[in-house]
């Protein structure tokens, strides 16, 4: 079952002057349970797709219908929610808040969609243990390394039971044994919890990991191939 | 609850920038709260050195005499005139004064003297005459005798005992003259009233200037001085406004207020020189902290939480730093203002002489009020709840794509 659809999608940058394309006519589909990844060099729109499809960037032309809901209807209040309740988000740079802890950066999700503390906890706990450091959850971001670190923004992304997680160069600042860890770990929470992945890369160590790539190139996709 | 707490662990995220926005509303509160106490505490000073030693909150006259204070112009307080006043909602007590000007001698110094006639026992309650008396006694009730003001004593070479004259003009341009045995010396604060006042009996006073049964104002006794306005209008719509004029000190006293009103301006000024210097620091700090969280912004944003909840979370901060600054400065400063406040500064010197020529006591007491605590408090969490309006807009203008890529 498709949860995202993408027809002829667009993004053009200063559109006044010198029009340089971003996105030029995407149609993408996604299925739930996905593991994707979206590759392709510098420049040729992959974080701008998935800042798009995470409604973090507004499209200059065509449709994004994500479980039913058309993106572009929605105001920026509602976008906000919408992100809250269904999307989950991993950054390059773990972007974990400094002054929470590991549980209680996961838990913030939560909170803000007003959970119980103790449903929260429970959950915090069990991402912890998921994602192989149930120990550190009262270490704050700078007393993690790395790797830790961006496992905690993976369990952060999964907190709010999202439909998906967008991930945008989630190996990126990562030693080549930390990214295949990582990507072993989202890969079989993909499993475990059926939540689609869609991850951005342009790093060939981990694109193996993924059951489908798509290629894009100057803002089109090149190939997109099922592994 | 929850928020309040991240709201609290952000800002010790920066301690020296925290602390530093802290300091900067301290010293603007400490000094703001110095500097006005020890301004309105002189100005307080100024004016119940006149109005607690003599004019006192209200008084009655005959109409036109404040303009023209000639014996001409005095009235019978009779008994149901003085009735009349009493049941006013907050006049604790009317006293009847006699008073004009004399020239005061002694052997071969002479001086201008203003003389009051009242009953000493009524005006105690209003002036507290028998405590300011430096030495000899009080007035009793039918006395023939004066108190003479310290200065005035001092200028004549007068000590208690000794024998005051007393030349002036009475009642319808009748010649007064007397001799007063000196009862006692009385100390003013106000330089300019320790310098010239001669106090005598009512009746001594009638007597000397042939003017029997007639005063010249009613000094009134307040219950509460704040409500002194209030109670004069009350006065002025029960007193025939042809034959009365109720006048409330800051009426009596206008250059006195003018001069306070002309001294506080300046304070102002200078208040809001350190207001917004102060400010623009705070200011400073505040937009730093902004652009540095611009990204923070954004992937809180990003991850779910409403703006309007966001900007709580940054204004919350900014009170909690401000709140943590207004209430170190004010117990800061309030140890001081207690200080100066019971001990007051007494200047000598060139300073001193220079304010006693002015008509004012050199002593600069500090005001110890509530009301003024509460109000640059006020003042200054408003200042930078203002400052807190530049995160707000950023957060309200914030676009989280570009947020993220900062």
């Amino acid at each position: 079952m498709s949860i995202i659809t993408i027809k002829n999608l667009t993004k053009v940058y200063d559109e006044t002057s010198v029009p340089v394309y971003a996105l030029n006519g995407i149609d993408l589909t996604f299925e739930e349970g996905e593991f994707t990844a979206i590759v392709g060099p510098s420049g040729s729109g992959k974080t701008t797709l998935l800042n798009i499809l995470g409604g973090l960037d507004v499209p200059s032309g065509g449709a994004i219908d994500i479980a039913g809901t058309n993106m572009g209807t929605l105001s920026s209040r509602d976008l906000t929610r919408f992100r809250l309740h269904n999307i989950g988000f991993v950054f390059q740079s773990y972007n974990l808040i400094p002054v929470l802890s590991a549980q209680e950066n996961i838990e913030f999700i939560m909170q803000l969609q007003g959970k119980p503390r103790a449903q929260r906890s429970a959950r915090a706990q069990e991402l912890l243990a998921q994602v192989g450091i149930p120990d550190r959850a009262a270490s704050r971001p700078g007393q993690l390394s790395g790797g830790q670190q961006q496992r905690v923004a993976v369990a952060r992304a999964l907190a709010s039971r999202p439909r998906f997680v967008l991930a945008d160069e989630p190996t990126a600042n990562l030693d080549s044994k930390s990214a295949e860890n990582l990507l072993d770990i989202m890969g079989k929470l993909n499993k475990d919890e059926n939540v689609t992945f869609i991850f951005s890369t342009h790093d060939a160590r981990v694109m193996h990991k993924a059951r489908r790539i798509i290629t894009l190139e100057d803002g089109k996709v090149l190939k997109d191939q099922t592994v | 609850m929850e928020l309040l707490s991240l709201a609290w662990r952000n800002i010790w995220r920066n301690k020296r920038r925290t602390l530093l926005t802290a300091a900067s509303i301290f010293t603007a509160v400490f000094l703001a709260l110095i500097m006005r106490s020890m301004q309105l505490g002189s100005y307080d000073k100024i004016v119940s050195n006149v109005v607690e030693f003599y004019t006192g909150y209200i008084q009655v006259h005959a109409q036109g005499y404040w303009d023209d204070k000639s014996l001409d112009r005095s009235f019978v307080a009779d008994t149901a005139l003085v009735r009349k006043v009493e049941h006013v909602k907050g006049v604790s007590c009317p006293i009847p004064r006699l008073e004009s000007f004399a020239l005061a001698s002694a052997g071969v110094r002479t001086k201008g003297v203003l003389v009051v006639g009242t009953d000493p026992a009524l005006d105690n309650r209003l002036t507290a005459v028998a405590s300011r008396i430096r030495r000899g006694t009080m007035l009793t009730g039918d006395d023939r005798g004066a108190l003479l003001a310290e200065g005035a004593a001092h200028d004549l070479g007068l000590s208690v005992g000794d024998s005051l004259v007393l030349l002036g003009q009475g009642f319808h341009g009748m010649s007064a003259a007397g001799a007063f045995p000196v009862r006692g010396i009385v100390h003013f604060g106000s330089p300019d009233l320790n310098n010239r006042m001669v106090y005598m009996t009512l009746g001594a006073c009638r007597d000397f200037y042939s003017a029997p049964g007639r005063v010249t104002s009613l000094a009134l006794v307040v219950d509460r001085p704040k409500h002194a306005h209030a109670i004069a209008g009350d006065l002025r719509k029960i007193l025939d406004p042809s034959a009365y004029e109720v006048m409330t000190w800051d009426q009596m006293l206008l250059e006195v207020v003018q001069e306070i009103q002309s001294d506080n301006a300046a304070g102002l000024i200078m208040l809001g020189v350190l207001y917004v210097i102060v400010i623009f620091g705070i200011f400073g700090t505040i937009s730093m902290m902004t652009v540095e969280r611009r990204r923070e912004f954004g992937v809180v944003v990003a991850l779910g939480m409403d703006k309007a909840l966001l900007a709580g979370t940054v204004l919350l901060e900014t009170l909690m730093i401000s709140l943590v600054g207004i209430a170190v400065g004010m117990l800061g400063a309030t140890p001081v203002v207690w200080y100066f406040h019971s001990h007051p500064i007494r200047l000598t010197g060139e300073a001193a002489t220079m304010m006693v020529q002015f008509g004012i006591e050199p002593v600069m007491p500090f005001l110890f009020d509530p009301s003024m605590y509460a109000a640059h408090a006020g003042i200054v969490l408003a200042a930078t709840l203002v400052c807190a309006l530049f995160p707000l807009w950023v957060i309200g203008r914030l676009r989280v794509a570009s947020a993220l890529r900062s």
